[in-house]
């Protein structure tokens, strides 16, 4: 490296695009405006299981301004797009008559004005012919599939090390479907020019929008142009090509004109996957002093009828103990629901609220503190294969994290902390995040006036791309940060995996600094003044067999208080204590953190996407019924960096997007345990069961 | 046209600037403002009145545009984010970080905007009260409440 | 989300709007603040043909003085009552009650009498009015009639008002001296409806026991309840804490809710047992130290 990172990259710049967000200026998918725009409506199934028998069209046909009511019968015949790092792509819309969940697309309308779209899509009339829908785990009909994508994992003998251990935890844990439910509508607007596509799309990753499309009307990728300059939040919803973008494509091509499809709120919840429902059964063996002798993690979890998405739940805590002996195995259950996806830490969520809440038990149990118990356990080296981890930040999130709560001064029985009639509880867990890195191209510009451009098709949901690459590239090019521009969000620039998986900021750093280092090589060897040089660079995950890539770990402290007349349960103070690795800006990577907690605490409190036990429908799809946190539910939040850079990869950044999300939950059930003496093992925590 | 049917001209001033139109009876000031006028700052988030991002000022009261018909404004002022470029909730939502994606933050501005008009934002605790009609699922929330606390105490001047 | 193609009306007086009620009753809905409204016509649960907009009306916007209480017209805001300082000290379960609803950008368009008139049983002015015991002003073109809150609230979003009557107003009643009233509700999330609510409005008669009680829940039934057993435990009794913990028991043993999928039967009996207990407690000991 050429130049020292310094002083920007490590500083709490600013956020670069804050200017434009801040003023409304930002242009979302939804705000994406051409003259002659049409405007799509869909029409979803109202049962989880048949087929339709008939499709009336007729009087949406004739409506005012309606262009096409497009249905299985008339669609055009579709392919299926290239799986991608996180599986298959989804079931192409509108290609037959059976209907595999409720909210499946039928019909979509095309009309002049939304207002007009929306009124014809109300008098499409749907026959069925109904099947009786599979909607419970437990149905004896559902088609398991047990280690479905080949994680399961097992080291030492855990049967026999629970049969022999000299204390034991066994419980089950549930948590509940949960929609991601980004507040920006998920939107797709699409523009033929001849077998040119262009489509503005709430992604968090244009290069899989842009192969989906390609692959599904049979057209090279080149002829595909995806843009996602800014997105309205996506939290996992973004990480796949739903149905209703290849819909806008299609009816795009039927109309001959743009289209915006923008979907509903209710739409959100069946069209943009969510975190699918566990059920999870924990076993625990332990030394009466401590030292884990066995886990035994199982889960199961729905995966939608005609779709699959490579998932992974207890595989998860495969490294985050010194435990000898560990199972891990996971079942899928094909059931009539939605298309699940990916939520922020998926299955990391789930399997960690369920270990640590079990550890929790387990320290009660012992009668250790619960942050003794986990130190006692930490995993020095990866247990999964005894190599040393690139680098070892959870001690010094425990004790940091413990002593910025202020943990020791609880006192351990449950029950024996009040604050006037309300009951207080401390509680806390521990976080051991996987590492992802995916291979990612950057170019970088110098331009005659002295100014830089970065690019690549990367997008920036509001984890701060724009603004780490800037200080980044500032260093890199010793210019002042207003003299480098980044460009994201456009399959035309260097292709960059997705914002997913919290592997998004080392794989750009990385390309970034490669793409920089290339340029400032030209440049050392002389160029043509008057033009500009461009450079670009790559980075992939390093193939190393001596040290195993850390993720981020992370402490989490939560206090709350219970009204023991209400059940009410209110958390007061949160503290996070994470290392991240190189903290590119301790401002931004704090709000991911502090959002992170922020979604950790409605997962833990209120969180529950709601079916119809009869019909499978989804009762609360709104922000109404499906409750997030809202301002006045949330706390003091506080967030401490421990750690430096990671020597894995130049840059040493780990990625912080996830981690913050994943404590939260087990810290607030071990919380209330201790403020109630109440054991909860299904999530939300809803106050009636405080009772 | 019978007693009480109103002509279906619309003239409603926007950010100062008068604006007549004809539109459908069914256009919501939101769709109005996005889709008509280009206004796009003002965000549809539900379109139910759960979310707060259309959160717009009508006579200088804060209102959800999206539960207000465009031909109930007639006569009316209506005040949007881009109407609001000197407000100093601007520079300190950007200076305390207080949005991610951004998606909500015209929403809270102007919330916070009619806020601290109101005269509520003196303790904490009513910040995080009457802005919790504005949703943020990136979880912005303490941010958002430090850029507000510092607007409304003056101690950004 | 878009309604329904409707005509959309905009009278400017009263007589008008109800001329316009009277021709298309059943085929209309009233708007004033829209906030009940507008989301069911975006995604098209209410279907109307013709909308009547009351906001141009004259003379509907202003809370009035009249003889020996307050009249609240249909065009006054929530946000105006839970504001005002003479409506705050006539009758401070009012702003205890508003400051619940939703949220202040709702408050600021919602109108006191749209939320009486959409009559959601979990919504909190129902149930203060009742506890009230406020008067329905209701007018059509064959006249108008006079209806206690009691009888005005039917059924779920069902009330008593014909299809071509218009709430142009509630009146409340002073309330008599040595009265004090309390309102407590919970929600597990801010802002949102209430899985329960009470509101009591309890008279002392001199020796302190109490001479007149309305004692009314929501979130328990299809319309706001009014909580009859609980009442009669207190009546003539000194709100002591005996006294109350049998008016406890009474109101949990007299609702029988339905659970939905925010909170279950049993749950919503418990809470309106520890709510009806706060609310009397607080009005118990104010009463004490008046």
């Amino acid at each position: 490296m050429t130049r020292t990172l310094a002083p920007l990259v490590g500083a709490a710049l600013d956020r670069v695009d804050g200017a434009r967000k801040v003023a409304g200026a930002a242009p979302y998918p939804n705000d994406v405006r051409y003259p002659d725009l049409a405007y799509a409506a869909l029409v979803r199934a109202t049962i989880s299981a048949g087929r339709v028998s008939g499709i009336e069209t007729e009087g949406a046909e004739g409506a005012p301004g309606v262009l096409t009511v497009i249905t299985h019968l008339t669609a055009p015949r579709l392919s299926r797009g290239p799986a991608t790092s996180i599986g298959p792509q989804p079931t192409p819309p509108l290609q037959g008559d059976r209907v595999d969940y409720d909210g499946q697309y039928l019909a979509v309308v095309v009309a002049g004005t939304r207002e007009q779209a929306v009124a014809a899509a109300d008098l499409v009339e749907v026959r069925y012919e109904v099947d009786e829908p599979v909607l419970r785990t437990e149905d004896p009909r559902a088609e398991r599939e047990e280690n479905p994508w080949h994680f399961d994992t097992t080291r030492g003998d855990p049967a026999g090390a629970l049969r022999t251990a000299e204390v034991r935890v066994d419980s089950t844990y549930t948590t509940p479907h949960l929609t991601n439910n980004p507040l920006g509508p998920f939107t797709t607007v699409a523009r033929w020019d001849g077998d040119d596509l262009t489509v503005h799309d709430s992604t968090q990753h244009t290069a899989n929008t842009r192969s989906a499309l390609a692959g599904v009307f049979g057209i090279p990728e080149e002829r595909v142009r995806v843009l996602a300059p800014f997105v309205g939040g996506g939290f996992g919803a973004g990480l796949r090509s739903w149905p209703h973008v290849t819909v806008a494509a299609m009816a795009a091509r039927v109309v001959g004109r743009p289209v915006a499809l923008e979907l509903t709120r209710p739409e959100m919840f069946t069209g943009t996957g969510g975190r699918p429902s566990t059920v999870q059964r924990i076993r625990l063996g332990s030394t009466v002093d401590g030292r884990l002798v066995a886990i035994d993690h199982h889960a199961e979890y729905p995966a939608a009828m005609d779709d699959a998405v490579r998932y992974r739940v207890t595989p998860r805590g495969a490294g985050a103990y010194a435990c000898p002996n560990f199972a891990a195995r996971d079942v899928q259950v094909r059931l009539n629901v939605p298309p699940t996806g990916h939520m922020r830490a998926p299955g990391t969520a789930e399997g960690l609220f369920a270990l640590e809440c079990a550890l929790d038990e387990l320290a009660f149990r012992l009668d250790i503190d619960p942050v003794d118990l986990r130190l006692r356990n930490v995993a020095e080296v990866d247990p999964e294969n005894g190599r040393p981890w690139t680098t070892t930040g959870l001690r010094e999130c425990y004790r940091v994290g413990a002593e910025r709560f202020g943990w020791y001064g609880r006192s351990p029985a449950p029950c024996s902390m009040r604050d006037g009639h309300r009951m207080v509880g401390y509680g806390m867990a521990g976080v051991t995040f996987g590492w992802t890195m995916m291979p990612c191209r950057a170019a970088a510009t110098l331009h005659p006036d002295g100014t830089a451009t970065i690019a690549t098709s990367a997008t920036d949901i509001g984890t701060g791309t724009y603004t780490i690459l800037t200080q980044l590239a500032a260093d890199l090019l010793d210019l002042p940060p207003d003299w480098v521009r980044v460009e994201l969000g456009d399959t035309r620039l260097p292709k960059a995996p997705a914002a997913g998986g919290s592997g998004l900021t080392a794989a750009v750093t990385n390309a970034v600094q490669d793409a920089c280092r290339n340029l400032l090589e030209i440049v050392r060897n002389g160029h043509p003044r008057g033009t500009d040089v461009r450079a670009e660079g790559a980075s992939a995950p390093p193939e190393r067999e001596d040290v195993a890539p850390s993720g981020a770990f992370a402490a989490v402290f939560a206090e709350v208080r219970v009204d023991p007349d209400l059940g009410e349960l209110r958390v007061v103070r949160l503290v996070t204590a994470v290392d991240g690795g190189r903290i590119m800006n301790p401002k931004l990577a704090a709000s991911q953190i502090i959002g992170g907690t922020v979604g950790g605490l409605g997962m833990a409190l209120m969180e529950r996407t709601t079916p119809d036990p009869g019909s499978g429908r989804i009762m609360n799809a709104n922000l109404g019924d499906y409750l997030v946190p809202v301002h006045a539910d949330v706390p003091d939040v506080d967030v401490l960096f421990v750690g430096g850079p990671d020597p894995l990869t130049p840059m040493g950044v780990k990625g912080v997007g996830e981690v913050g999300v994943v404590g939260v939950a087990p810290a607030v059930a071990n919380a209330v345990h201790h403020a109630t003496g109440r054991r909860l093992r299904a999530l939300p925590l809803t106050v009636e069961n405080l009772l | 046209m019978g007693p009480g049917v109103r002509e279906p001209t619309t003239t409603v001033t926007v950010n100062g600037a008068r604006l007549v139109a004809n539109l459908d009876a069914r256009v919501t000031l939101l769709d109005a403002l996005r889709d008509r006028f280009g206004l796009t700052g003002t965000k549809k988030g539900c379109d139910q009145g759960t979310c707060g991002s259309c959160t717009v000022l009508v006579d200088g009261r804060r209102v959800l545009s999206c539960l207000t018909l465009f031909a109930q404004c007639d006569g009316r002022q209506v005040t949007t984010i881009e109407g609001l470029a000197d407000h100093p909730l601007r520079a300190a939502f950007i200076k305390h970080d207080a949005f991610q994606c951004g998606y909500c933050t015209p929403g809270q501005i102007v919330s916070a905007a009619a806020l601290i008009r109101e005269g509520r934002a003196g303790r904490d605790e009513d910040i995080r009260e009457y802005m919790s009609g504005n949703l943020c699922r990136c979880g912005a929330y303490p941010r958002i409440l430090a850029a507000i606390r510092e607007v409304a105490s003056g101690a950004h001047a | 989300m878009k309604p329904r193609p409707f005509t959309y009306l905009a009278p400017t007086s009263v007589d008008e709007a109800l001329a316009a009620l009277a021709e298309h009753s059943f085929d209309a809905k009233v708007l004033a603040g829209g906030q009940s409204l507008a989301p069911l016509l975006n995604f098209r649960m209410a279907s109307p043909e013709y909308l009547i907009d009351i906001n141009d009306v004259a003379g509907l916007d202003r809370v009035r003085r009249v003889d020996g209480g307050w009249h609240i017209p249909a065009l006054v805001r929530q946000r105006t009552v839970e504001r005002s300082p003479e409506l705050r000290a006539a009758f401070p379960l009012l702003p205890a009650a508003l400051e619940q609803v939703a949220h202040p950008q709702i408050r600021n368009r919602g109108t006191v009498c749209g939320s009486l008139a959409h009559a959601d049983p979990a919504a909190e002015l129902p149930t203060v009015m009742t506890a009230l015991d406020a008067t329905m002003r209701v007018a059509s073109v064959r006249g108008e009639r006079e209806v206690p809150a009691e009888e005005f609230f039917q059924f779920h979003f069902t009330t008593s008002l014909e299809d071509d009557e218009l709430l142009v107003g509630v009146t409340v009643d002073d309330l008599p001296p040595a009265t004090s009233t309390g309102f407590a509700e919970f929600a597990p999330r801010h802002g949102d409806f209430a899985l329960a609510a009470v509101a009591g409005v309890v008279t002392r008669a001199s020796d302190g026991a109490v001479g007149a009680v309305r004692l009314v829940a929501s979130g328990v039934a299809a319309r706001p309840q009014r909580l009859t057993a609980a009442e009669k435990v207190l009546l003539g009794q000194r709100p002591t804490p005996d006294v109350v913990g049998a008016a406890e028991r009474a109101a949990r043993g007299e609702v029988d809710p339905t659970g939905d999928i925010h909170a279950s039967a049993d749950y919503r009996r418990h809470l309106v047992g520890v709510l009806a207990r706060r609310v009397l407690t607080t009005i118990a000991e104010e009463g004490d130290h008046a």
